[in-house]
């Protein structure tokens, strides 16, 4: 018996076809694989589907695969349907639609099938390529480019200038170090400026405008010039080469030549707001002997170009020429002499044995005996009579009534003049054979007491003589001692970073070597020299001019002087060397 | 007879004898001379006048060598060398890193100005590594692909895939299973980034083999078939490789093109504010 096949094509334009074959019978399978008689593209079928089967003129269908689920007129495939004498069978395969039926003549089965509007094999991966994923598309350049650009510039441009343009010269209470202006800073500003932070106008007060000087003297207003300005143009050099190049540059710019920011420069954070390399103090102090020819002695400076060019110390004395007293600055030398108008000796009280060391209670005074630091902590505090002197030099004077010793007051001649006095007058009272004032004769008395008193207080042997040089000064009321406690007027020397050690007092002051108060026990720079050199030596302590000279150093004002003698400062006259920025 | 001239391949390392090298090591030395030697009143930063020479020569640079851009698109008539340029670009963009950084004075800190400095060494530091990658990448990707075009493995991977594809209607079970995977194959290796990240050798391929090799020794397959589906397993796994590597050279220039390229922009931008910035509070 033949079988005749239909099947039904569905062409892409939407025309249906129909190819028709015949098979010799008597047995057609049915499956996806390539090896079945009819090939169901359905790749839900399995290999082998299913047979049909023509067994003495009966058609039978029989499964191949137990997962194929086919069902005949909702009869399962399984069982073997007999289509004989019946007309005909309509069932599904995966999306096939397969009918069965006889021809009018029953001598051939005829089986059709439609693939139901498949097009037939349709492959899974063609020309559909994918050549990158999406995140790779996000690595486009240009939109990576455009969307960090739009970032950066909202960061860095949007938000700091708008909070600058924002922002009000009144000064913010609570100053941050994130606020948005920091991000236009060129470093964290300086802990003196640390409140302009948020305030950038305050010293910025024009765009595009540098700082000025006239800004920064606004707040700093009372600061001292170094020196005048006729002295600081002559001892600047002239400009040359680049240094002419960035002076007319400046000058294009508006940008001040010799103003604050030659020096200073905020925004660098911890390290302040002084911006000098070495070398900077030298553009002027080296070469000025060429430059201030024959004005060096009026200026009171040598011609230094480092800490190893430096000359000899220069220190402050006093000078009693007749009834002149003056301070003089001069380098030290054997001749030199501080007449303080003191008499007292080093030696003697620092001497391991001796009446000093008995009134002592038998044991050495050492320097911090008198000598004190202020609370600068820098330098010493003027040794003082009364609690310097006092504790061993009392200026007890006999007893009274009741026995207690008479203690005159320091400071003041005429009052212990005037105590003195009225006490040996009690005195004749009570006594009158002893002491009688002003009596004509003589007997049994002082017969000036006046005299007397003087005799007591200013004789060779007297009192006030102990430790004061000479006796009177003009008017007769004061004994003219005069101290100096700041012997370097034009630097600055802090004792107490130099209480290290194994430095004591007598490594830099040869004060147990000295028997006269006019010895000037200040050291010389070789002293310095022993741990100080210029920047880059080795082993050494690097030592630029600010490490003891002050650039705004306040003019010298007169050195102080013993409490009690304020006096003298009027008569006191300077000496010409002392430099050139005193008033 | 006519003269025979030898064409040598000349990298754009070596451009006329290194000859942006010797200029950029010029500039370098004379930089380094300067701010050793040459004397200004403070310290080193960007806003003495020496630094502000070397500011500007920075900014030139910086325009000069992001225009590499735009001349390689330029392409015209006349006397020009692409390969000169990149030369150029390389060599000049080292110096910049130096004179930029002298111009710093090696101050930094958080604000616009380091930002500016920190985007162009991102620039010029990823600039290294696409050196690295133009010298190495473009000879192994022709190597890769040997006389065909990334078009063309394509269209013959297409061609593999639909036999493949066709050839699955013959199979069945596990083996089935194992070829649906390696009929996939190639939908991952195409995409860049994870031809970059993943493995260039596919076990399923190997899997895919042994389980055809067992089915026919069992008898399941037939011969012919076993033949053909181990052919074309074969040919799409020389593909797929062949592919993997393709994207994988091409990703590592699109990822060093993402960072470079918009860098340079971002960099820029900053140098710009930084500018402004500068002037504007000086």
């Amino acid at each position: 018996m033949q079988i005749q096949l239909t099947t039904i094509i569905y062409r892409q334009s939407g025309r249906q076809t129909r190819k028709v074959e015949t098979f010799e019978g008597p047995k057609l399978s049915f499956g996806r694989s390539a090896s079945n008689d009819v090939v169901l593209s359905d790749r839900s079928l399995p290999v082998k589907c299913f047979d049909l089967d023509i067994v003495d003129g009966v058609v039978a269908l029989r499964a191949t695969d137990n997962q194929t689920k086919v069902a005949i007129n909702g009869i399962d495939l399984k069982r073997p349907k007999f289509l004989s004498g019946e007309s005909q069978a309509e069932f599904k395969v995966g999306q096939y639609s397969i009918s069965l039926g006889l021809s009018a003549d029953q001598d051939m089965v005829l089986v059709s099938i439609d693939p139901g509007g498949s097009v037939g094999y349709t492959p899974r991966y063609g020309p559909g390529f994918r050549v990158r994923s999406k995140l790779a598309n996000l690595l486009n350049a240009r939109l990576l480019s455009w969307a960090g650009v739009f970032a950066l510039f909202a960061l860095f441009a949007w938000y700091p200038f708008s909070s600058e343009v924002a922002s009000t010269t009144i000064l913010p209470s609570d100053v941050s170090d994130q606020a948005p202006e920091v991000l236009w800073a060129s470093g964290k500003i300086s802990s003196a400026h640390h409140n302009f932070a948020e305030s950038c106008d305050q010293c910025h007060v024009e765009p595009f405008e540098s700082v000025t000087s006239e800004t920064c003297s606004n707040c700093h207003e009372a600061l001292p010039d170094h020196a005048s300005a006729l002295l600081l143009s002559l001892s600047r050099p002239i400009p040359e080469g680049l240094d002419s190049l960035e002076g007319l540059a400046k000058a294009e710019f508006g940008i001040e030549e010799d103003g604050c920011a030659s020096c200073h420069k905020d925004h660098n954070g911890d390290e302040g707001v002084l911006s000098m390399p070495d070398g900077l103090c030298q553009t002027c102090h080296e070469g000025l002997d060429k430059r201030l020819a024959g004005h060096m002695d009026a200026v009171g400076f040598d011609d230094v170009s480092a800490f190893s060019a430096h000359g000899d110390f220069k220190y402050l004395s006093v000078d009693r020429t007749g009834d002149d007293i003056t301070l003089v600055r001069s380098a030290l030398s054997p001749s030199k002499k501080d007449q303080s108008g003191i008499s007292f000796s080093h030696e003697q009280h620092l001497d391991q044995s001796g009446l000093v060391w008995e009134m002592a209670g038998e044991q050495a005074l050492t320097c911090d005996s008198c000598h004190a630091l202020d609370v600068s902590m820098k330098n010493f505090k003027p040794v003082e009579m009364e609690t310097g002197c006092g504790g061993c030099h009392d200026l007890a004077w006999g007893e009274d009534d009741l026995g207690q010793v008479f203690q005159l007051e320091h400071g003041s001649l005429a009052e212990a003049q005037y105590v003195l006095t009225r006490e040996l007058s009690l005195a004749s009272l009570n006594d009158p054979g002893s002491v009688r004032p002003n009596r004509a004769d003589g007997s049994g008395g002082v017969e000036n007491l006046d005299a007397h008193v003087t005799e007591i207080l200013l004789g060779e042997t007297g009192l006030c003589l102990e430790c004061h040089e000479s006796a009177l000064n003009d008017d007769g009321t004061k004994l003219d001692v005069v101290t100096i406690s700041d012997f370097a007027v034009h630097a600055t020397f802090d004792h107490s970073v130099h209480k290290l050690a194994p430095l004591q007092c007598n490594s830099c002051h040869d004060a147990e070597a000295s028997t006269e108060a006019e010895d000037v026990l200040m050291p010389k720079i070789e002293v310095c020299s022993t741990c100080h050199a210029d920047p880059g030596v080795r082993h050494r302590i690097e030592s630029d001019c600010l490490m003891c000279h002050e650039y705004h150093a306040t003019p010298p004002v007169f050195p102080k002087l013993s409490s009690g003698l304020d006096a003298f400062a009027a008569r006191l006259v300077l000496d010409p060397n002392r430099g050139g920025s005193e008033k | 007879m006519p003269n025979v001239i030898s064409q040598r391949f000349e990298s754009f390392l070596s451009f006329n004898r290194y000859r942006y090298l010797w200029v950029a090591l010029a500039l370098m030395v004379v930089a380094i001379g300067c701010y050793v030697f040459v004397p200004i009143k403070t310290e080193h930063n960007g806003g003495t006048w020496f630094g502000y020479t070397l500011g500007v020569i920075s900014v030139g640079l910086m325009v000069w060598l992001a225009a590499l851009g735009l001349r390689k698109r330029l392409i015209r008539p006349g006397k020009w060398s692409q390969k000169g340029r990149t030369s150029a670009h390389v060599y000049l963009g080292i110096a910049l890193a130096l004179i930029a950084t002298l111009h710093t004075g090696f101050q930094f800190g958080w604000n616009v100005h380091t930002a500016a400095f920190g985007g162009m060494m991102i620039v010029i530091l990823s600039g290294f590594i696409g050196v690295a990658i133009y010298v190495t990448v473009p000879s192994k990707l022709s190597e890769n692909a040997g006389s065909q075009t990334f078009l063309e493995l394509k269209s013959q991977l297409d061609q593999v895939n639909l036999q493949l594809d066709k050839v699955l209607f013959e199979l069945d079970g596990p083996s089935l299973k194992l070829g649906e995977r390696v009929l996939k194959a190639d939908g991952v290796l195409v995409s860049q980034l994870r031809a970059l990240l993943s493995q260039v050798a596919l076990p399923v391929f190997e899997q895919f083999r042994d389980s055809i090799q067992q089915a026919r020794n069992a008898g399941a397959i037939e011969r012919d078939l076993s033949l053909t589906v181990l052919r074309l397993t074969q040919s799409k796994a020389a593909l797929v490789k062949r592919i993997r590597l393709h994207q994988r050279y091409k990703a590592l220039i699109s990822i060093w093109l993402a960072v470079h390229v918009p860098f340079t922009f971002f960099s820029m931008l900053l140098v710009g504010i930084h500018i402004f910035a500068v002037f504007y509070y000086w």
